[in-house]
């Protein structure tokens, strides 16, 4: 103890903590065969994480190399997260204070020194952690996490007495640096567990910065061969993963319990699965993470995005017909069922997720086909999926696709998924170097409705501009052109940016500019799990009409008005079925079109299979039967816990990649329709983050989106301690954010017992 | 596992004429793409990845994407169109210049079915596919006829190409979604999972 404290004063401490103000230090010596690895892994995982999450990490570091296991013997690192609240200070291998277990081959003196800024008030605030959506424990264990491991035998305050507690133990002067974990572990194993993620994820940022110097390059090289760095990512997080993260082995000992283990991100050590970890980037905490990787700054991706998706505005009065698309009447409506699959994507987050919706989205393709004309080849498959992409104009396209093949495991994208994938990239391929040649149109008329569409987005921006003078001028209740809602969220949205920001106008503008999209975005979020559509903020647009009617929802409760022309829908869509039939399916699913389509599809195929295997009528007279019991019930009740429990199923699967393929795709089908399963369960707590995909498109704006939503987790958390002034103004906001939707969850409500009654009217009848 | 039950046909036909029953039963399991298990005589198995192409004119810049990584291809033409002979013969020469050196090229003259409209002699595709060292037969894929055989010699001249193993595939995995599916624009690109 003595001798940290003497280091302390050391002035080659002051000396980095001094150093630790200038922008980021990335001096590096590397000579280990290891560290190839480590960075590949560092650079994709970690250190877009570190700017996202806003923090300031400036480390040196030099790794001998000598050292077989490329440990850094004099590795410094001070990281600022977003709050500036805790400052950790490291020196000399902390690595090897860590390591319990392996024998530790270089006499380096082991010392450890951290210099802990903390205020006690301030660590309940420390989900400004990577991991936004950490719960108040988890986030507090995680801080002691840090202290325990950095901090080791010093530490200036002592914030609250479970840290004096493990500080005694860690100062047995018994123990040195070496066993010093392990009793840790045994002593405090269950908030190990909580924080070694952490642990490991903040010794990678500090470790990965200074290898920021490669990663231009690492990067390129991802995204030319897909293949080869894929297993040399995977081996690279698994390298870093377990190399740095020292407690790993300890934690392995007490069995993952309680609501811990939501909040782990976790590697196993001896069984690293690739896919598993990939599938864990759909844990909320790990969304930063997971938003960096799918667009990296260092690919064009982001711009390509923007790209594609001005590209396709630009297309926007395309017609089937342009496309040599046989017309047929009962199009539109499979278009925006698998359009709405198309634009979901972009909010899932592991790969598979996004794939499952690339595959839900060809299935209704191929379901349409199928029912227009029986014709399923990719001669009619393709030009719909074109049609299909530049109708729905999905945010980030490019992004997430690309996200998908680099990410997705290769042995995935074997069969259906790769050809899917195949089509889409080939179709977004088409789509970007589209033009009057490739379309059944004259060039006079493609000319004159370029020109048109591009009238029309000006005067779109025109509008929007306006609206941003209304909204700053708090014009509010004047501002009727966009409605209630409208102008609520706009406003609100003009202000949340301008005011995160603080960087003047230029950034918000260009935020305010993606404003409408951000609204109908939200209109299709709120109508996914609710049947009535908001009012469409119309009056003042210029957007074709057909996109006002694709705003009437996907999804519509039988409420007096909507029933009949539901059912038309549905009839017009299966001229096969019985006027009856489809009425009953209908009922049978509480009026959802999208199940009601689904189930009819089924119906559909296996009539056919009758048809053909009349060995197998007797099953699928059966299974029929089935349906119609079910049906015939009229408990909506138990229709929908078939439907809960089908949904926890299989969201307890979702590491579980071993299931048959085609099984997955069906119920994915199924999870996707699920109204409460479309958004992530953490997403439906918080109103703002249902509306969470503003497509922001700068990287500040990303950062601005991270922010909003770790604060709106924050004041669910009851976190009264916040005290940064900023994160208190922003959760200040959050109830003005809710305030529109909670109106809807009321009219939902009613929806509800409307449907009851329409139920039981039914049942009387 | 019979490719008996694989039928299909160009665009075309399958609206003028009936199919029959089993084929409309693949409709509904199959798509643009298709999974196919061929098992060889010396009990190696090598499934298929069939993937069908847009053949439109419009999407021809594309196909390089969907035989970017395929082990062969079966390019078809319809014997009683001679303009979808030049076709085939054009998509060949493409194959050959674009994809990889290694794939392997199957040339097809479908419907022998309608032998009294023929226009494109039995003479005229074996002398071309010779010349450009194809696989050639002729077949239809209406009556299935040839269609076992052009796979199988498919799966074994993969087999050959390859010295490592093919995959050893589930068979379950490939059964009920077996059948060979072209396009009208002549041309059907396989992938083979066992190198891939």
């Amino acid at each position: 103890m003595t001798e940290k404290k003497s280091l302390k004063k050391d002035p080659v401490n002051t000396d980095l903590i001094s150093e630790s103000e200038i922008p980021p230090n990335n001096d590096v010596s590397i000579s280990s065969e290891n560290i190839d690895l480590t960075e590949k892994a560092a650079v994709l995982l970690v250190e877009d994480m570190v700017s996202v999450t806003n923090s300031k990490v400036s480390q040196k570091m030099s790794i001998d190399s000598s050292n077989d296991e490329a440990k850094p013997k004099n590795s410094d690192f001070r990281s600022d997260s977003i709050q500036n609240a805790s400052v950790l200070l490291v020196e000399n291998q902390p690595l090897k204070g860590h390591d319990s277990k392996e024998e530790i081959s270089s006499n380096v003196p082991v010392s450890e020194e951290s210099d802990i800024k903390t205020p006690e008030s301030n660590i309940p605030s420390s989900s400004k952690c990577p991991f936004p959506n950490d719960l108040d424990v988890e986030t507090k264990n995680k801080q002691n996490d840090i202290l325990i491991n950095n901090s080791s035998q010093r530490q200036d305050s002592s914030p609250n007495s479970v840290l004096n507690k493990e500080n005694t133990t860690h100062q047995d002067p018994s123990n040195q640096n070496l066993s010093k974990h392990r009793v840790s572990n045994d002593s405090f194993g269950e908030f190990e567990q909580a924080t070694s993620s952490l642990h490991g994820l903040s010794e990678s940022i500090s470790l990965t910065r200074s290898f920021s110097t490669n990663s231009e390059k690492i990067i390129n090289e991802i995204s030319i061969s897909r293949q080869p760095s894929i297993s040399k990512v995977q081996n690279a997080i698994h390298d870093i993963l377990n190399q740095f993260d020292p407690l790993r082995e300890g934690a392995n000992k007490t069995p993952m319990t309680g609501p811990n283990v939501k909040a782990e991100f976790w590697v196993d050590k001896a069984g690293f699965n690739y896919n598993t970890f990939l599938t864990q980037l759909r844990n909320p905490a790990a969304k930063p993470i997971a938003k960096e990787i799918k667009s990296p700054r260092t690919t064009d991706d982001q711009a390509k995005d923007k790209v594609l998706r001005e590209k396709m505005n630009l297309f926007r009065w395309i017609k089937e017909s342009h496309l040599d698309i046989p017309p047929s009447a009962h199009n539109s409506s499979f278009i925006q069922f698998a359009r709405a699959e198309l634009i979901k994507m972009n909010e899932f987050k592991s790969p598979r997720d996004k794939m499952i919706c690339i595959l839900n989205c060809c299935t209704v393709i191929f379901g349409l086909l199928k029912n227009v004309d029986g014709n399923v080849g990719a001669d009619s498959f393709l030009p719909l999926l074109i049609y299909v992409i530049i109708v729905s104009n999905p945010p980030k396209l490019v992004s997430n696709v690309n996200y998908i093949s680099r990410f997705r495991s290769p042995d995935k994208l074997q069969s259906e998924a790769g050809y899917y994938l195949t089509n889409v990239l080939g179709a977004i391929a088409f789509i970007e170097s589209m033009d009057y040649t490739c379309l059944s149109i004259s060039k006079e008329e493609f000319d004159r409705n370029i020109e048109l569409s591009v009238w029309e987005i000006e005067s779109e921006k025109k509008a929007r501009a306006l609206a941003r003078s209304n909204s700053k001028n708090k014009s509010n209740n004047s501002s009727s052109s966009r409605g209630y809602w409208g102008s609520i969220l706009v406003d609100d949205q003009a202000e949340r940016a301008s005011w995160l920001l603080e960087k003047g106008s230029s950034i918000a503008k260009s935020t305010l500019e993606k404003t409408n999209q951000f609204v109908e975005k939200i209109m299709s979020d709120l109508k996914t799990p609710s049947s009535p559509s908001p009012p469409p903020d119309s009056s003042s647009r210029t957007i074709p009409p057909d996109t006002n009617q694709e705003n009437t929802s996907t999804r519509v409760l039988e409420n007096s008005t909507n029933w009949v022309s539901t059912l038309e829908l549905v009839c017009d869509m299966f001229p096969s079925f019985d006027k009856d039939v489809c009425e009953m399916v209908l009922q049978g699913n509480n009026g959802y079109v999208t199940e009601t389509i689904e189930q009819l599809l089924e119906m559909s195929q296996s009539e056919i299979h009758q048809a053909s295997f009349p060995q197998d009528l007797s099953d699928t007279v059966n299974e029929n039967s089935i349906l119609c019991e079910q049906e015939n019930t009229n408990e909506p009740k138990s229709a929908s816990n078939v439907e809960d429990e089908e949904v926890d199923d299989w969201r307890g699967q979702w590491a579980d990649d071993s299931s048959d393929e085609e099984d997955l795709v069906r119920r994915a089908t199924k999870l996707s329709l699920d109204p409460s399963a479309s958004v992530h369960p953490q997403t439906t707590l918080h109103p703002i983050e249902v509306s969470e995909v503003p497509p922001f498109e700068s990287d500040q704006a990303l950062e601005i989106e991270n922010k909003i939503k770790d604060v709106a987790i924050k004041s669910d958390t009851k976190d009264s301690s916040v005290k940064s002034n900023g994160k208190e103004k922003i959760s200040e906001e959050i109830p003005s954010v809710s305030t529109p939707i909670i109106p809807d969850t009321s009219n939902d409500e009613q929806i509800a017992r409307k449907l009851q009654e329409e139920e039981e009217r039914n049942s009387r009848i | 596992m019979s490719l008996a039950n694989a039928p299909s046909s160009t665009s075309e036909r399958a609206q003028s004429r009936p199919r029959p029953k089993q084929f409309q039963f693949k409709l509904v399991l199959l798509a643009a793409f298709l999974t196919k298990v061929v098992t060889l005589e010396n009990g190696d198995s090598v499934k298929f990845e069939i993937w069908d192409t847009a053949g439109q004119e419009r999407y021809k810049s594309l196909a390089p994407m969907y035989y970017r990584n395929a082990n062969c291809a079966v390019v078809v033409y319809d014997i009683t169109q001679t303009a979808s002979f030049d076709r085939a013969q054009s998509w060949i020469e493409e194959l050959k210049k674009q994809a990889d050196s290694n794939i392997i090229i199957a040339l097809a003259g479908n419907k022998t079915d309608l032998n009294d409209q023929r226009t494109v002699s039995t003479s005229e595709g074996q002398s071309f596919a010779e010349q450009n060292n194809l696989l050639f037969f002729e077949t239809s894929a209406k009556e299935s006829t040839s269609i076992i055989d052009l796979f199988s010699k498919l799966a074994q001249k993969l087999v050959d190409a390859k010295s490592a193993l093919p995959e050893h595939v589930d068979p379950s995995v490939g059964q009920g979604r077996s059948t060979v599916n072209l396009n009208s624009a002549n041309d059907v690109q396989s992938q083979d999972a066992c190198s891939c």
